[in-house]
């Protein structure tokens, strides 16, 4: 034994084990809080189990109605006008449904430079779908930028606030794994999340028109890719079979296209003024090959040159020859 | 009472820095004030201004020569006398002044606030430290939860001055020294930039993560982060901070006393202020019960230190008889020093390390002749010598940024340039339409621009965009290049119009023997702007098929590429 040192606490064997055990204590538990932090509960992994997007049409929506194209200057009256051309926006939304809308918030671009859809139409759809009885209107997007500067600059968080939706901005934990069932997308991560936790009962795409150098057209089908998470560059490496995957991954309620402004070339970001037309279009539909056939021809590209349309088309998804169904109002 | 008052105050302003700081990180600041400890941080806007203007190295050394001389004539040998204070005072003055006529400095406005402080310093100590500083508000809860299972006898032993708190005179010495010579390592232990530096990398993410975990979609609707998390070298930085919380344990506001030479600067002007606490010795009974509560090792019962005194008003709150009371100072006193403990030797020798900065700093690394590839600055960035000179390493445009590309530097900028932000395109890219980090910057370091200056479009159109550095396509790596697999994700990303990457459209023959098609990437460097989206997006995630380097960068002509 020691004689204690004046001032200082003497430390014999049985105070120095206390000691240890509550700084391995202390250790261990912070450890193991952080631990538990950062870990998330990974998504069971049986290929069966995974949730898959189901069919979210609409009952009472018109079976052969085709395509309807208005052209206004006054893009929300035309919005209305090609809705009104299906046989109204209460065909396909009814009360308390909750409404999923996925417009196209890749970028982080203002609404000129027609990269992403026009905040007005956004705004107009999600107005109608309030009007029409929906109990909740959700707005998202996973964007390739990054997503509160995709939402602010391009107008389309504030438009659709304004008209009574809720906008979401997905994060990497909120993505699971669900079955696809595609040719190329068996399974993926996806932005599942919200659909199960508001239970929602319609989905509804509202892409943009825009030139793409791999699709040539990014229109309704590739819209969808901004519902994928995990290491989705990589599936540009079959683009064509992933753009039909998408397609035959659910059935949406409604697709309202956005041409009013046409990116032409520069896609899908664009950036300049002459990259953009004018065009004052909009389509409303729920034959998705049909609708990226028409949108190919009004961004000046073969349709018949596009894999991915006819690819489609054989698989029953749609049909490219639009023209017998197509109403202008 | 008065004390109640002081807290009450250290928590307002701990508070108003903290959401200043998660300001910074919501997209789009708007014009919040979000620098603004920064700028009333005097040492910060000495150092800068020091380091950034221009001139001649021997008015450098010849200032610097002057003012070491002043402080060997006013420390001794001898007693010190008035005479020989008013002297050291003259020469400090001429120094200052052939600094600032000799040279060309661009100072940055707002760190005029720094004045402030000064003045209050001047007048009333340093109440900066005890009232204000939210480091120095975290070290005293931190020093007072240390205190909490301590005896009188052990917080009298751990309250007592030791002589080692003279560290940060000299660690000020240095820092200033250092920024005669253009270098500029104020943030490395400035309160205000470490404490920013260390929560935005560390406290913030943390506290975001547990958030996230614990409350879910309430919490991601009203509090959240909109930035990604990951810090390279953060065990660094967090553990730096973690230490020094941790010291307080030990030794009550340990860093305040050791190591802080903002409380160091402002020791020194406190010296002079005319309004401070007195102890009545006719009253006192010598009970020690004010140095058992004083947190900055003034010594209040015995000769009071004024330039450790933080004004805290623990003293007097906690005397009996009322004997320590704030006032009027009336002349020099028995009962206090006013004067720091340096003595000669050590201000030499802390003065050579300053200096010494200057040559290791920058012998050691190429990087002033051949710029290293991965310097890449944040859009706005001086050129490398400004940038360095001016930079603080707080870390504030670190938080700024959406995307998180903005990291702290290890070895890419030399030792000079630890923890000054980089570029990680692996981590992050820039985005065309965000001039956040300029918003956010303290110092100038990084300019503000707008966005028409940062694209080159409008007035500015003449100039040509801001380019951080140029994208170069490893056709070893890249898949349509490497291995006949169709891609362009680089391509698709790429934000500016006509984009600066363009596509080839090539027949290549597959090893079945079968033709097909395969899109491959160029860069037309005159076109590129360096923002890096093309290499975070590219699939290749390791060491992806297209990456950036720092040449081609506007902000320095060394990194001229194009003719």
């Amino acid at each position: 034994m020691t004689e204690p040192v004046e001032g200082r606490v003497a430390t014999d064997r049985r105070e120095f084990l206390r000691r240890l055990g509550s700084a391995a204590l202390a250790t261990g538990g912070a450890s193991a809080a952080a631990g538990y932090l950062l870990s998330r509960p990974e998504p069971s992994a049986q290929a069966d189990g995974l949730p898959t997007f189901g069919d979210y049409s609409s009952p009472a929506a018109p079976s052969d109605a085709g395509l309807v194209t208005a052209q206004m200057t006054d893009h929300r009256a035309a919005v209305r006008a090609a809705i009104q051309g299906l046989g109204g926006i209460s065909r396909f939304v009814g009360r308390q449904d909750v409404v999923f809308i996925k417009p196209n918030v890749g970028f982080d671009r203002p609404p000129w430079v027609g990269a992403t859809t026009s905040p007005e139409v956004v705004a107009e759809v999600v107005t109608l779908c309030r009007q029409a009885g929906a109990s909740r209107v959700l707005v998202a997007d996973y964007s390739i930028n990054d997503p509160a500067g995709c939402f602010a600059r391009s107008g389309i968080g504030q438009a659709a606030t304004h008209a009574g939706a809720d906008v979401l901005l997905p994060r990497e934990q909120d993505f699971e794994r669900v079955g696809i069932g595609g040719h190329r997308l068996r399974t993926w991560p996806a932005y599942y999340h919200p659909l199960r936790t508001y239970g929602v009962t319609r989905v509804i795409g509202l892409p943009t028109a825009k030139q793409h150098a791999r699709s040539v057209v990014s229109g309704a089908m590739k819209n969808w890719y901004g519902l994928l998470g995990g290491p989705r560059s990589l599936l540009h490496q079959d683009l064509d079979t992933v753009l039909v995957d998408l397609c035959a991954m659910m059935k949406p309620t409604l697709i309202v296209m956005d041409a009013t402004r046409l990116l032409v070339r520069n896609g899908p970001t664009g950036g300049s003024r002459a990259d953009v037309k004018t065009a004052h279009r909009i389509i409303a539909g729920t034959d998705q090959v049909a609708m990226d056939t028409l949108t190919a021809e009004w961004l000046g590209q073969d349709p018949t040159k596009i894999p991915w349309l006819a690819m489609a088309e054989k698989r029953g998804l749609g049909t490219m020859t639009y023209t017998s169904t197509l109403r202008r109002v | 009472m008065i004390r109640k008052v002081r807290i009450i105050w250290q928590v307002f302003f701990l508070v108003l820095f903290f959401a200043l700081l998660y300001a910074a990180t919501q997209l789009r600041m708007a014009g919040w004030p979000v620098a603004v400890a920064a700028w009333v941080d005097p040492l910060i806007g000495i150092v800068t201004t020091a380091a950034e203007a221009r001139l001649d190295a021997l008015v450098r050394l010849a200032c610097v020569i002057g003012v070491i001389a002043a402080g060997v004539l006013a420390l001794g040998p001898g007693k010190p006398s008035r005479l020989r204070n008013r002297l050291a005072g003259l020469i400090v003055l001429g120094a200052a002044v052939a600094f600032l006529t000799g040279s060309e400095i661009d100072f940055h406005r707002p760190l005029a606030m720094g004045l402030g402080v000064i003045v209050v310093t001047f007048f009333l100590g340093r109440a900066f430290c005890g009232w204000m500083c939210p480091f120095g508000t975290i070290h005293h809860f931190v020093g007072w939860l240390g205190n909490l299972r301590r005896s009188r006898q052990e917080k009298l032993a751990v309250a007592d001055y030791r002589r080692f708190f003279v560290l940060k005179y000299y660690v000020l010495v240095a820092v200033l020294v250092a920024a005669v010579f253009g270098v500029q390592q104020a943030g490395l232990l400035d309160p205000i930039a470490l404490l920013t530096r260390s929560a935005g990398t560390t406290v913030l993410p943390a506290l975001d993560a547990a958030g996230v975990s614990a409350g879910g979609d309430a919490y991601r609707r009203w509090a959240w982060f909109p930035q990604a998390h990951y810090v390279r070298g953060v065990w660094l930085i967090g553990g730096v901070f973690v230490a020094l919380l941790l010291a307080n344990l030990w030794i009550p506001r340990f860093f305040c006393k050791t190591l802080c030479p903002l409380g160091a600067l402002l020791g020194i002007v406190s010296g002079l202020s005319p309004f401070r606490h007195r102890r009545r010795a006719e009253t006192c009974t010598d009970c020690r019960l004010c140095e058992a509560v004083c947190p900055s090792a003034a010594e209040p019962a015995r000769k009071l230190r004024i330039s450790e005194c933080i004004v805290c008003f623990n003293c007097s709150d906690a005397c009996p008889r009322g004997a320590i009371r704030f006032g009027p100072a009336g002349g020099p006193h028995a009962h206090e020093r006013t004067a720091p403990d340096m003595s000669r030797r050590g201000l030499l020798a802390a003065a050579a390390v300053g200096f010494s900065a200057w040559p290791l700093g920058r012998l050691i690394d190429a990087h002033r002749a051949r710029p290293d590839e991965r310097a890449i600055r944040p859009p706005g960035a001086l050129g490398e010598e400004a940038f360095l000179a001016a930079c603080i390493k707080c870390g504030l445009c670190l938080r700024a940024c959406p995307t998180g590309v903005i990291q702290p530097a290890g070895d890419q900028a030399g030792a000079e340039g630890l923890w000054t932000p980089v570029m990680d395109y692996k981590l992050g890219y820039c985005e065309y339409n965000c001039t956040a980090c300029g918003q956010a910057c303290p110092t100038g370091a990084i300019r503000e621009l707008t966005l028409d200056q940062k694209q080159g479009r409008g007035e500015f159109a003449a100039n040509g965009p801001v380019r951080l550095g140029a994208a170069f396509v490893n056709r070893g790596r890249c898949l349509p290049w490497s291995t006949l697999t169709p891609c362009v994700v680089c391509q698709e990303v790429c934000p500016v119009s006509p984009k600066a990457i363009y596509l080839e459209r090539v027949q290549v023959v597959d090893r079945q023997g079968q033709t097909r098609w395969v899109q491959r990437p160029w860069v037309d460097p005159g076109l590129c702007i360096g923002c890096g989206i093309c290499s975070h997006k590219c699939p290749v995630t390791d060491s992806p098929g297209i990456y950036v380097t720092a040449i081609n960068a506007t902000r320095d002509t060394k990194q001229r590429l194009v003719l």
